[in-house]
C-alpha cells in the first residue's frame, strides 16, 4: 500500500463509514423503516464518503455516494414520500458493498476501477419512482424498454411514447447563454426549474445540469424538452426573461404520442428570438422554494400515466433535479451569487457541519505506537521493581521510602493495566456485521430468523477481532442454512415458534472470551455425520468409543459436508474447517454441540489478547521456559516403573495405560542440568491435537501470564524455526524466557 | 584558525570510530552504526545457534541477539566481567549486540590514515577487517561490520 498518509486516512475513514452505514441500514431494516435519525446519518455518511472520494479522485465512489446522497436528500426534504424502505436499504447496501470492494482495491494498490454505472442506474431509476417520474410498477419491467433506446433518432430526447395529458404539447427549447456569463449550468438549471412547475415532463441535454457541464452548454447550448399545457407564449416569455440568455429557439414538437421517435426537425412553427440584452432585471428566475418544490412533486406524482422513463444516460432525472442541489450546488455556491444558491447553501452547510460531531470522542492511533507504549509500561514496572528491591537498600530502615515505593508500584501497575486495556475494543462491530449476513441469507433462503446479540460490549484485542469476523460469518451462515428449518410449519409441528432464532453471545471467562452462536434449528444429525465420517475414513478409533460431542465436531474436519447438494451459501465442506483453522491461528478453539431437534451451539473460546499467553514456568538447568497452560494435561513426578525404554534406546512414559515418547528438555536444548534422572525431575504431559508427549524438566516454578514475542529475525533467518521453540517473552525480572512449541514436540 | 582549516582540507574526510579491545588488539567501528553501549546482562540461550551467537537479551523491551566477537574471531573465550561491554549496532535496521572485552573511546581517523589491510596481515581475519587506521594512540583494526554480522 502507498505510504501516502492521506490515502491511508481515506481508506480508514471510508471503511469506518461504510461499516457504520451498514449498521444503520440493518438497524433500519429491522425496524422496517428508516427513521429521521437514520436518514440523517446515512445522508451524512454518504456526504462524507462522496467528499473524501472526490478529493482523492476516486470518481466512481464519489458518484455512487453522490447519487445515494441525492436520494436521501430527497427523502429528507419531502416528508410526504413513502418510499419502499426495503428497496432503499438494498440499494444502500449494494452501494456499501461497492465502496468496500473499491476500497479493497485501493488498499491492494490497484486501480479503483469498479463499474458504477449499473448501480447508479438502479439508484436513479428508484429516484425516478420516488419523485413520481416513473410509476413504481413500470420500473419493475423496464428491462424490456432499455433495448430500444437505440432507436432514439434525431435528438437526444425520448419524446416518443409520451401520453400527453389533454391539452398538452411538447416544446423543444434550445438556449444559448452569453459568452463569459459563467455558471451556464446553474442558469440553465434555473430555467428548467421554472419550467418544471408548468410542465408534466421535462428532459434536458446535458442531462445533469448540476454536474459540471458548463463547457458543453457553452459549446452546444442547453436543450430542454418539455411537455406542458402552457401555450407557446408563456414558455417564450419565461425563457426570454432569463438573464444572460443570448439567444434561444423554441420548437413546437409533435406530441410524440406515437411510439415512433419524433424527428426534431418537424416544427410547426420555429421561432428564433433574439433575446434582447436589456431584459429587465427583476426576478429573473424564482429560486426554488421548498414548498413550491413539494407542490410540484405532488403534482408530478398525481400523473402516473407519465410513461416509464427509458433508462439511458442522457435522458434521466430532470424532474429529480430539484432534489440534488445540496452537493453540486455547494461546490459552486461560494463563488456564486445566483439565486439557486440560497436554498442550497444552508443545507450544504448543515451537511458539512454535522459529520464533525460523529464519534468525536474517539481518536485513531497506530497500533505500533500502542505496542511500544505497552512495552515501555512493562519496562517501567520492571525498573520500579529494580529500584525498590535494590541491594543497596538492604538492611536500611526506610519507612517513608517504603510508603512512597508502594505508591509508585501501585501507580505503575495501574498504568500498565490501562495501556493494556487501550488495545481492547468491544466486539460489537464484528457482531453487527453478522446482522448483514443474517439479513442477506434470510432473504436468499426465505427463512425468517430473529437474530439476537448479547454481550456485544465484551472487549477483545484488536488483532483478534480482525481475525474473528470470517469464522463467525461461516458459523452464522451455517446456522441459517443448515440449522434453521426452511419450513415454518415444520417448526410449528415440533412445538417451536415459527420464526427461528439465532443468538450470538460473547462473555468473559477468566483470561478467555467465549463466543457462542446458538440456533434453535434442527440440530446436527448424529447418525448422518457419523456415517459420513466413516465413509470418508475419518475415524481413528472404534465407532462405539466416540462421544456425541466428538461426532459433532467432525463437521469441522476439512472437506466434511453433510449437505448433499452444494448451494451458493454452503455445502462445499470448506468453511467450518477454515473457520476452525482461523480461530486456532489466533490461539482459540471451537467446539460444536447439538441437541437433535432443538438446535446447535457453536462455542468459540479465544484468549483476551493475542499477545498474552497463559503459561507454566518450568526450570531446566539455569534456564526458564514457558509451556502454554492450554496444552498441559498433567504433570507429575515419574516413578521408575513408569519409564519404558525400547531396544533403540527411546525413552517412553507409561501414562494412564498408554505409552508416550519423552522429550528431555535439557538434551533437546543442550542445556547443562544437574537433574538428569527422571525421579529427580518432573514430567509434564503436553498434548496437541490428540498427540501427547512427556516433557522432562527440572521443576515447575509457577503460572505466568506472558506477552508473546517473536524470536529476532536475525536468528530465524539463519537457523530457521527452532525445534521446540515458538517464541519468547520477557519475564517480570527483565529476563527473557523461551516459549515451548508444543506442536513441534508432539509430532 | 587558518592552520586548522588547512588541516581539515589536507586530511580530507575525517570519520569517527568507536574503539574497543579484544585480547591485545584494538578495533574500530564506525560510530554511525553504533546505537548504544550497555553492560553485559543476562543472556538467554537459544538452542541450535552458532557458537558465536550467545543468545538473546532484553534491550528495553526489545529482544535482540548478541554475538561474542571473541568467538566470532576464533579467539579463545573469556569470562565476562565488569569491563565487558555490549555494543549495540544497527545493521540495516536489525539491532545486534556485540560483546567485546572493553570499550576504549571515540577517535577521529582521517581517510588518508586508513590503509588497506591486505598489506599488513593475511589469513581468515582479513575478511572482517575493512582497513587499518593509524592514530596517535596506536593502530586500530577497522571492522567490516556487514561481514562480521552477515557471514555465516
Amino acid at each position: 500500500m502507498s505510504n501516502d498518509p492521506m490515502l491511508e486516512m481515506f481508506i480508514f475513514e471510508n471503511m469506518q463509514l461504510t461499516e457504520r452505514l451498514e449498521e444503520v441500514l440493518i438497524e433500519g431494516d429491522q425496524l422496517g423503516i428508516l427513521n429521521e435519525e437514520h436518514i440523517n446519518e446515512i445522508f451524512r455518511i454518504m456526504h462524507t464518503i462522496k467528499g473524501s472520494a472526490a478529493m482523492m479522485e476516486y470518481d466512481n465512489i464519489a458518484t455512487v455516494g453522490h447519487n445515494v446522497e441525492d436520494m436521501f436528500y430527497f427523502i429528507r426534504e419531502n416528508e410526504g414520500v413513502n418510499p419502499d424502505w426495503k428497496v432503499i436499504v438494498d440499494l444502500c447496501l449494494e452501494s456499501a458493498d461497492f465502496f468496500k470492494q473499491e476500497v479493497a482495491k485501493i488498499q491492494a494498490n490497484q486501480q479503483a476501477d469498479g463499474d458504477d454505472t449499473v448501480l447508479i442506474e438502479k439508484i436513479k431509476k428508484y429516484m425516478d419512482i420516488l419523485t413520481g417520474k416513473t410509476p413504481p410498477e413500470a420500473s419493475a419491467d423496464d428491462g424490456g424498454d432499455e433495448g430500444d433506446t437505440s432507436a432514439d433518432v434525431g435528438d437526444e430526447f425520448s419524446g416518443r411514447g409520451l401520453d400527453l395529458l389533454p391539452g398538452e404539447q411538447c416544446f423543444l427549447v434550445h438556449v444559448f447563454f452569453e459568452t463569459g456569463c459563467k455558471m451556464e449550468n446553474i442558469r440553465a438549471y434555473q430555467i428548467t426549474n421554472t419550467l418544471l412547475d408548468l410542465s408534466s415532463h421535462i428532459e434536458t441535454v446535458p442531462a445533469e445540469l448540476l454536474e459540471d457541464c458548463s463547457d458543453e452548454i457553452i459549446a452546444n447550448g442547453v436543450k430542454m424538452f418539455i411537455c406542458t399545457k402552457e401555450p407557446f407564449d408563456i414558455i417564450n416569455s419565461i425563457v426570454s426573461d432569463v438573464l444572460f440568455v443570448e439567444r434561444f429557439e423554441i420548437k413546437v414538437m409533435d406530441s410524440g404520442a406515437a411510439a415512433v421517435p419524433t424527428p426534431v426537425e418537424q416544427p410547426e412553427e420555429a421561432v428564433v428570438a433574439e433575446a434582447p440584452v436589456e431584459i429587465p432585471v427583476e426576478a429573473p428566475v424564482e429560486p426554488q422554494e421548498p414548498p413550491k418544490t413539494k407542490g410540484k412533486k405532488k403534482k408530478a406524482k398525481e400523473e402516473p400515466e407519465t410513461p416509464a422513463e427509458p433508462a439511458k444516460p442522457v435522458a434521466p432525472t430532470v424532474t429529480a433535479a430539484p432534489v440534488t442541489p445540496s452537493a453540486p450546488a455547494k461546490e459552486v455556491a461560494p463563488a456564486s451569487a445566483a439565486p439557486a444558491q440560497a436554498p442550497a447553501a444552508p443545507a450544504a452547510a448543515q451537511a458539512a457541519a454535522v459529520p464533525a460531531e460523529v464519534k468525536q470522542s474517539f481518536i485513531s492511533v497506530n497500533v505500533d505506537k500502542l505496542d511500544k507504549l505497552m512495552d515501555l509500561a512493562g519496562e517501567l514496572v520492571i525498573s520500579v521493581a529494580m529500584v525498590i528491591n535494590n541491594p543497596d537498600l538492604a538492611g536500611l530502615n526506610l519507612e517513608q521510602f517504603e510508603k512512597a515505593a508502594a505508591m509508585l508500584s501501585k501507580n505503575t501497575g495501574d498504568l500498565q493495566d490501562i495501556i493494556q486495556s487501550v488495545r481492547m475494543i468491544p466486539i460489537s462491530s464484528t457482531f453487527h456485521k453478522m446482522h448483514r449476513i443474517v439479513r442477506d441469507v434470510s432473504r436468499k433462503l426465505n427463512k425468517d430468523v430473529e437474530f439476537t446479540i448479547l454481550g456485544e460490549e465484551t472487549e477483545v484485542d484488536k488483532n483478534l477481532i480482525d481475525n474473528l469476523s470470517d469464522p463467525l460469518m461461516h458459523i452464522v451462515r451455517n446456522a441459517m442454512d443448515h440449522g434453521i428449518e426452511p419450513d415454518s410449519d415444520e417448526r410449528e409441528r415440533n412445538g417451536k415458534p415459527r420464526v427461528g432464532s439465532i443468538i450470538l453471545e460473547a462473555r468473559n471467562s477468566g483470561s478467555d472470551v467465549i463466543i457462542t452462536c446458538t440456533d434453535d434449528g434442527r440440530g446436527i444429525n448424529r447418525d448422518k455425520v457419523l456415517a459420513k465420517a466413516i465413509a470418508q475414513g475419518m475415524l481413528t478409533k472404534p465407532e462405539s468409543e466416540y462421544t456425541d460431542k466428538e461426532i459433532y465436531n467432525f463437521v469441522m474436519a476439512p472437506g466434511f459436508s453433510t449437505n448433499d447438494t452444494v448451494t451458493e451459501l454452503s455445502g462445499r465442506g470448506v468453511g467450518m474447517d477454515v473457520a476452525k483453522r482461523n480461530i486456532e491461528k489466533i490461539g482459540g478453539s471451537i467446539a460444536v454441540d447439538s441437541t437433535p431437534g432443538h438446535g446447535t451451539v457453536n462455542t468459540i473460546r479465544i484468549p483476551l489478547t493475542l499477545a498474552i499467553l497463559a503459561g507454566i514456568e518450568i526450570k531446566v538447568g539455569s534456564n526458564i521456559y514457558i509451556v502454554p497452560t492450554l496444552n498441559i494435561r498433567e504433570s507429575f513426578k515419574p516413578q521408575a516403573d513408569q519409564i519404558v525404554v525400547d531396544p533403540d534406546g527411546n525413552e517412553m512414559i507409561l501414562f494412564r495405560g498408554e505409552c508416550y515418547p519423552i522429550v528431555r528438555l535439557h538434551s533437546l536444548f543442550s542445556v547443562h542440568s544437574d537433574v538428569t534422572t527422571f525421579q529427580d525431575g518432573i514430567m509434564i504431559m503436553i498434548e496437541d491435537e490428540g498427540m501427547m508427549t512427556g516433557l522432562f524438566a527440572d521443576m515447575l516454578i509457577g503460572e505466568q501470564q506472558v506477552v508473546l514475542k517473536p524470536i529476532p529475525q536475525f536468528i530465524t533467518e539463519r537457523i530457521g524455526q527452532i525445534r521446540g521453540i515458538s517464541g519468547c517473552t520477557i519475564l517480570g525480572n527483565g529476563n527473557i524466557s523461551l516459549i515451548i512449541d508444543v506442536k513441534s514436540l508432539t509430532q | 584558525m587558518d592552520e586548522m582549516e588547512i588541516q581539515v582540507n589536507n586530511k580530507n574526510v575525517v570519520t569517527q570510530y568507536l574503539t574497543f579491545a579484544i585480547k591485545e588488539e584494538d578495533y574500530g567501528l564506525e560510530i554511525a552504526v553504533v546505537t548504544e553501549i550497555i553492560r553485559v546482562q543476562t543472556i538467554t540461550q537459544v538452542p541450535e545457534l552458532p557458537d558465536y551467537i550467545k543468545g538473546i537479551i532484553n534491550l528495553r523491551g526489545r529482544i535482540i541477539p548478541v554475538m561474542d566477537v571473541r568467538v566470532r574471531f576464533s579467539i579463545e573465550p573469556q569470562e565476562y566481567d565488569d569491563r565487558t561491554c555490549i555494543i549495540v549496532v544497527d545493521v540495516q535496521g536489525t539491532n545486534i549486540g556485540m560483546i567485546v572485552d572493553t570499550v576504549r573511546g571515540v577517535v577521529d581517523i582521517a581517510d588518508e590514515d586508513v590503509t588497506d589491510p591486505s598489506s599488513h596481515r593475511s589469513g581468515y581475519e582479513n575478511r572482517y577487517i575493512s582497513g587499518i587506521g593509524k592514530t596517535p594512540s596506536g593502530v586500530k583494526l577497522l571492522l567490516n561490520l556487514d561481514k562480521v554480522v552477515s557471514d555465516y
